[in-house]
C-alpha cells in the first residue's frame, strides 16, 4: 500500500489513455465496416475487436488497481461507482423517454453502443473527483 | 468519533506520510482520519492503537453528537 499518490496518478492516466484509445479506435473503425469511413476505409468486421482490446486491458488494470487500495480509498471508489451507476441509469432512461417523445434525436443503437462505456467511464471519473474532495 | 491521532503523531515527530507508511495506508487516509472525515475500521483502529502502544480507547473516543461526525457517510 503506497503512501505516495504518484503511482496511483500514473495508473489513473494510463486508464484514461486506454479509455480514450478505445473510444478513438471505435470512432475510426466502426464506420469503416459499411464503407462510410471518413478516411475511405473498408475493413473486415473482425477488426471491430480492436477497440475492445484496450477496454479489456483497462478493466484488468482497474481490478489490479483496486486491490492496491486501502479501506478509505475503496470507500471512495464505491461511492464514485454509485454516482456512475446512478448517473448512467438516469441518463439512459431519461434520453430513452425523451427520444420516444421525439424531443431528442432517436439515435440508432448500433452507433451508440460502442461509445456508451466511454460515457460511463467519464461518469466514474467525475464521481471520483467529487467524492475525493469530501475526504480531503 | 474523535481521535488523538494528530497529537500522537506530532509527539513522535512523524509526518502523515511516515505514519501512513507504518500503517500501510495512504497519506490521504491518515489525513482523513485526523480531520475526522473518515472513521477507520476496527482492525485499522487496533493497528493504530498498537503502533502508539496505547489502548484503542486512548486514541479514539465516541463523539458526543451520537457518531454523526466522520461516520463515513
Amino acid at each position: 500500500m503506497g503512501s505516495s499518490s504518484k503511482p496511483h496518478t500514473r495508473l489513473a492516466w494510463r486508464l484514461l489513455g486506454l479509455a480514450t484509445l478505445s473510444g478513438v479506435l471505435a470512432a475510426l473503425l466502426s464506420p469503416s465496416i459499411d464503407g462510410r469511413s471518413p478516411l475511405g476505409w473498408s475493413l473486415p468486421p473482425i477488426l471491430l475487436a480492436v477497440p475492445v482490446l484496450p477496454m479489456v486491458i483497462f478493466f484488468v488494470e482497474l481490478a489490479r488497481y483496486l486491490r492496491t487500495l486501502d479501506e478509505m480509498q475503496r470507500l471512495v471508489h464505491l461511492q464514485a461507482m454509485f454516482i456512475q451507476f446512478a448517473g448512467s441509469c438516469l441518463v439512459v432512461m431519461t434520453y430513452g423517454l425523451l427520444a420516444r417523445a421525439a424531443l431528442v434525436p432517436d439515435l440508432p443503437m448500433s452507433r451508440v453502443w460502442p461509445f456508451m462505456w466511454t460515457g460511463i467511464f467519464w461518469l466514474w471519473a467525475g464521481g471520483l473527483m467529487l467524492v475525493r474532495r469530501r475526504y480531503e | 468519533m474523535t481521535n488523538r491521532l494528530r497529537a500522537l503523531r506530532a509527539e513522535r515527530g512523524w509526518s502523515q506520510a511516515e505514519l501512513a507508511e507504518r500503517l500501510s495506508v495512504s497519506r490521504q487516509t491518515v489525513n482523513a482520519i485526523e480531520t475526522g472525515k473518515y472513521d477507520p475500521s476496527l482492525p485499522l483502529a487496533f493497528t493504530i492503537a498498537k503502533l502508539f502502544g496505547l489502548a484503542i480507547e486512548a486514541v479514539f473516543e465516541p463523539s458526543l453528537n451520537g457518531g454523526r461526525e466522520g461516520d463515513n457517510r
